[in-house]
């Protein structure tokens, strides 16, 4: 809560960076998966008697593959950082700060790929076959360097480990619980997709004489055993996700606000629903290759765009209520902040520092707390749209929801007075036309604790009369 | 005076909303990421001055179309890619260190215009597809071609004044609170800075001496290869470029003298560091003109060694300004000595050493593929010049 609130009307932040982020992964594991391609390609074609036809192929792969990842990998990559920025500048900070020089070493990583990518392409002509195998197995292993530092950050976030605001040791949030197992996974994605590229690149070849099957045949032993492997290794990453998230996927929590969790499970299922579709569709090509078209082989990379989206969605949402697990929630709160129950309950506007000045109880008051606490998430008639979630609200009753709201597990607690949850309970069902003043749900709840009190203090009279 | 501009601005200090510097602090003292992003900063300028002033003179050349433009124009339209891809790969490291050194400023200032912000990538992704478009197109459809690379550029301009008008509204807390109340979206971009335009000239002013300067560095191949006509003509070309810089510099900066003229004057006041930041880079600008000059006709590449040196210290010595600026604006807020360092030794030792053996392999490697790579243009060129 030390940063403004980035207030996107329909599509919310997260999802600025959600559609960012899909994009730039199948291109960033294109990306490393292409350059063992290359690599592998480049030796096989020095031992086959078409060599300087498979090379001339290869070439259009490479000319596809360099601008595709050089302008589209490259700048969404930039791209997340600056969507994260905005979405979350408290957890980025922390995150840069933790890592800068994790992050350094990446973007050497990063120089040195594309610069070797660069020689190797330009050099195309003139350079020596054993300089060009060269050059391509050295693009291949400095590119996954890059995801083997990045792969580090990334786990972190769902899975710290041992590593805590106390015990801010580097190694302990690199090499964390989820490292190992999503490292492999990312590994034989990349290889998988570098197939599937093949294999639109392949459809393009015009010829009789089996070119194209020689080439479909190469590229599918790239996708097939990596989309067998992939669900195997994704037991393995089950294993290390934290307790409170598995059960959510296998009980699915529906929040009393509607907020339904299901949709973890969905985007689990899409990953793994297309993990099967581009088996079934890979298969096809092999077995009649001179009928795969340019179109059926985007197409298939395309359900490998929707399998990295179920992914993606699933990672993110599996780290609920967190951005980082057990330590920051999405909307800025600490963790170490809720143990505070005085400051958890102090006025939220005096602490929060990002707001004009409000008269307490009126109209502003609400809006500025869903700004501040709950638009990191929630639009109001978009993405995580809160008017559908609150559709059955009373003001009294989400006065009261709110108290407890993050006993469900998929939301931070409150923070604030009791004033600030009747502001932001009026707020909210004003969004759908209802007007109940702060104050009046205020007084609602005032008298209803008077009369509770009353009532049990007739009660204890009537028991001592009893006596 | 100095202190009386940070007066005023200190008066307004207390309605500033501020978040405090990352709890984690430094990682290294801050001069070493001070350090690195100077060095990073200036060749990320440097590529983006080539990027745009290539794209101009591309579309001059291709406008005018006198002798030896063809060959300028082949020459930018090669490189203009390469060149984009650079600027971002260069830009990455000044990034991260703002966002270590100055986070908590930088990311307020970032979702306060975040509307405009994040249309940097889509721009930038537009920019360059169209650089390629043309690499790939360029002897289709040649008004189309323009246009595309005129397209290219204005859109890379449009990024270069939102990234100003970024840092600079890092720089100045005051405005903020007012700004997110107006918009929570980040839709305000001119946030009533009236030095925003000449800021953004004064980084660009660079733009036509870097690429007059690569033009004369091809003309200058051209001769050694022998074909001294055509260098020769490729090298007046860049070198009437070159001249045309200082005059933009020199309108940029009467702009941000006149638009900011007490605190200019506070600057000097402020450290003796900033009148010898700018005289040497007045001077090495001048030596790299007089350089470049003398290196018109010669296949001895030392001159121009000197000129390159001359546009990189000149160029260093304003990102260096420019820090020296933010820090004294800032003074009434933050300085960088008020957050405590906990010392990540080891990381950074790793980022050496890779860095250096990533340096070293790549240095290797370039020398020993890039004469190939140039012996194909020398062998197109004979192709080309020899039909004509």
């Amino acid at each position: 809560m030390n940063y403004p609130v980035w207030d996107i009307p329909f599509l919310g932040n997260g999802l600025v960076v959600a559609i960012i982020a899909i994009i730039h992964i199948l291109i960033s594991h294109l990306a490393i998966g292409g350059g063992a391609f290359l690599f592998i390609a480049e030796i096989w074609s020095n031992r086959q008697n078409n060599g300087p036809q498979i090379r001339d192929w290869l070439h259009k792969y490479a000319t596809f593959f360099l601008v595709y990842t050089t302008v589209f990998g490259a700048v969404t990559g930039v791209g997340i950082w600056f969507a994260i920025q905005l979405a979350n500048a408290e957890a980025t900070s922390l995150l840069i700060h933790q890592f800068v020089f994790a992050w350094a070493i990446e973007w050497v990583m990063f120089l040195g790929e594309l610069t070797t990518l660069y020689l190797y392409f330009y050099g195309w002509h003139k350079n020596s076959r054993s300089m060009q195998v060269f050059l391509a197995g050295a693009y291949f292993v400095i590119a996954w360097g890059s995801l083997f530092v990045i792969n580090g950050i990334l786990t972190f976030m769902l899975t710290p480990g041992a590593w805590n605001l106390d015990n801010t040791s580097i190694a302990a949030g690199f090499f964390n619980p989820g490292y190992v197992s999503s490292l492999f996974i990312r590994t034989l994605v990349m290889i998988l997709l570098a197939g599937l590229f093949g294999i639109i690149m392949a459809t393009r070849i015009k010829d009789d004489d089996n070119f194209k099957e020689k080439i479909i045949n190469f590229s599918a032993k790239w996708v097939i055993p990596a989309a067998i492997i992939v669900p195997l290794l994704m037991l393995w990453y089950w294993s290390t996700l934290p307790a409170n998230t598995i059960a959510l996927i296998k009980s699915g929590a529906t929040g009393l606000a509607g907020g339904k969790l299901e949709v973890i499970t969905r985007y689990f299922w899409l990953a793994l629903v297309s993990g099967v579709l581009i088996v079934f569709g890979t298969l096809f090509t092999i077995i009649r290759p001179k009928a795969a078209t340019t179109i059926g082989a985007i197409s298939l990379f395309l359900v490998a765009q929707f399998g990295v989206m179920g992914a993606e969605f699933f990672r993110e949402m599996a780290r609920k209520p967190y951005v980082i697990y057990g330590v920051l929630f999405s909307n800025g709160l600490w963790q170490y902040q809720t143990r505070d129950e005085q400051y958890m309950k102090a006025d939220y506007l005096d602490k929060a520092l990002w707001h004009p000045n409000i008269e307490p109880l009126g109209q502003q008051h609400g809006e500025w707390i869903f700004r501040l606490q709950c638009a990191s998430c929630h639009t109001r008639d978009g993405y995580r749209s809160i008017i559908s979630r609150t559709e059955q609200w009373t003001g009294d009753f989400g006065f009261r929801w709110l108290e407890t709201m993050d006993q469900q597990g998929v939301m931070p607690p409150f923070q604030g007075s009791d004033q600030d949850r009747a502001a932001l309970s009026s707020y909210l069902i004003s969004l759908h036309g209802e007007q109940t003043s702060a104050q009046e749900i205020l007084d609602q709840y005032r008298k209803a604790q008077a009369d509770s009190i009353s009532a049990a203090a007739t009660d204890t009279i009537a028991t001592e009369e009893l006596k | 005076m100095i202190e009386s501009v940070f007066t005023i601005l200190s008066a307004l200090t207390n309605q500033v909303s501020l978040p405090p510097p990352d709890p984690l602090g430094y990682p290294v003292p801050p001069w070493i990421l001070q350090a690195l992003s100077y060095l990073t900063l200036t060749l990320h300028l440097l590529a983006m001055n080539f990027v745009i002033g290539g794209s101009l003179l591309l579309l001059w050349a291709r406008f005018r179309k006198k002798l030896g433009h063809e060959g300028a124009a082949y020459f930018l339209g090669s490189g203009l890619p390469l060149g984009v891809s650079y600027i971002i790969t260069l830009g990455i490291p000044p990034l991260l260190f703002v966002q270590v050194l100055y986070g908590q400023l930088f990311y307020s200032s970032s979702i306060l215009l975040g509307a405009f912000w994040i249309q940097v990538i889509p721009l930038v992704i537009l920019a360059y597809t169209g650089f390629y478009y043309h690499k790939f197109n360029r002897f289709q459809r040649p008004r189309y071609q323009s246009l595309i690379i005129a397209v290219s550029v204005i859109f890379l301009l449009y990024v270069g004044y939102i990234y100003v008008s970024n840092l600079t509204l890092s720089m100045s807390p005051e405005k903020w609170l007012a700004m997110y109340a107006q918009s929570a979206g980040g839709g305000v971009l001119h946030h009533g800075e009236p030095s925003l335009h000449p800021r953004l000239l004064l980084f660009l002013s660079g733009a036509f001496a870097v690429a007059g300067l690569a033009l004369i560095w091809r003309g200058a191949f051209l001769i050694r290869w022998g074909f001294a006509e055509e260098g020769t003509r490729c090298q007046k070309f860049g070198f009437r470029a070159f001249l045309i810089s200082p005059v933009i510099w020199a309108l940029a900066a009467l702009g941000v003298y006149f638009t900011r003229k007490a605190e200019i004057q506070a600057m000097f006041n402020y450290s003796g560091a900033t009148i010898i930041l700018l005289i040497i880079g007045i001077v090495s600008a001048l030596l790299a003109g007089v350089f470049a000059y003398l290196s018109i006709g010669k296949k001895n590449p030392l001159h121009l060694i000197l000129s390159s040196l001359g546009i990189f210290g000149s160029m260093a010595s304003m990102v260096i300004f420019r820090d020296l600026v933010r820090m004294a604006y800032l003074e009434p807020y933050f300085k960088l000595s008020s957050v405590p360092v906990n010392a990540q030794w080891g990381m950074f030792a790793l980022f050496v050493i890779t860095l250096v053996l990533g340096a070293t392999f790549l240095i290797i490697y370039a020398i020993k593929v890039i004469p190939r790579i140039a012996e194909q243009s020398r062998e197109r060129l004979g192709q080309t010049l020899s039909v004509k």
